[in-house]
């Protein structure tokens, strides 16, 4: 896990600028992931430069639909918004039922 | 008159101590009940300090779980489970029905920001339909959770 290399602000920006995520002013920063047009994901932001702890850290990768490992790519800029695009659709398309 | 002790309860069993906890006016939102991860609830009649505050003497380093009747500014049909877990040297509130957290340097602080957070949402939610199949189910939930 990589929390103690990035602080708040580099999530935030991480997902606007990859994601294409656009941040309301709440008593956090909310802002939704849009997949064809229809809002899918949900991610919180702490305001300004804080610290990520390690529960927040893996809080913050679950709203995003990834693992901490994903999540971690996601900010040292291995994984990009095209997979990411290719992750959630994948994750958010009906499963194939269980044949016995 | 000597001056009553501040009055301590610890209840095995789930007692609604609602009464009694009702009493902290300085707080926008109700606890219902409290539950220690180790199964206690307890409450205090002192209106002078706050339930976390409570809370934390008696439950320091570990999760626990409480009930939540009222959001920022609205209130719900019925009591909401949240979880609160420390977090570093902070604090992480989670609703285990919804994918959101509030994080704070101290509980009071976690709590209130996921009461906002909830709030947020459900304002989000109520805008419009244009959401995914797991977030339409989110709104059915607050839409019969919350008094608008």
């Amino acid at each position: 896990m990589k929390n103690s290399q990035f602080n708040s602000h580099d999530v935030k920006t991480c997902c606007e600028n990859k994601l294409d995520i656009q941040f309301r002013d709440g008593g956090e920063l909310n802002g939704w992931y849009l997949l064809g047009g229809k809002k899918v994901r949900r991610v919180t932001v702490l305001k300004g430069r804080k610290e990520l702890k390690p529960k927040t850290y893996k809080t913050m990768a679950s709203q995003l639909g990834l693992s901490v490992e994903q999540f971690d790519n996601l900010l040292d800029c291995s994984l990009g918004g095209r997979d990411y695009q290719s992750l959630t659709s994948a994750a958010l398309s009906p499963k194939p039922t269980e044949t016995h | 008159m000597p001056m009553s002790r501040p009055r301590k309860m610890f209840i095995r069993n789930s007692f609604p101590i609602e009464g009694v906890l009702n009493q902290f006016s300085s707080y926008t939102w109700t606890v219902a009940t409290v539950t220690y991860a180790h199964g206690y609830q307890a409450g205090y009649a002192d209106g002078q300090r706050s339930i976390a505050e409570i809370i934390s003497e008696e439950c320091d380093g570990e999760a626990m779980t409480l009930r939540i009747q009222r959001l920022k500014t609205k209130e719900l049909k019925a009591p909401l489970d949240i979880l609160i877990e420390p977090d570093a040297d902070g604090f992480i509130a989670k609703a285990p029905d919804l994918p959101l957290y509030g994080y704070g340097d101290d509980r009071d602080e976690a709590i209130r920001n996921l009461q906002a957070e909830i709030e947020t949402l459900y304002d989000d939610l109520m805008a419009d339909d244009n959401f995914s199949e797991e977030w339409l189910q989110v709104k059915t939930f607050l839409k019969e959770r919350v008094i608008n």
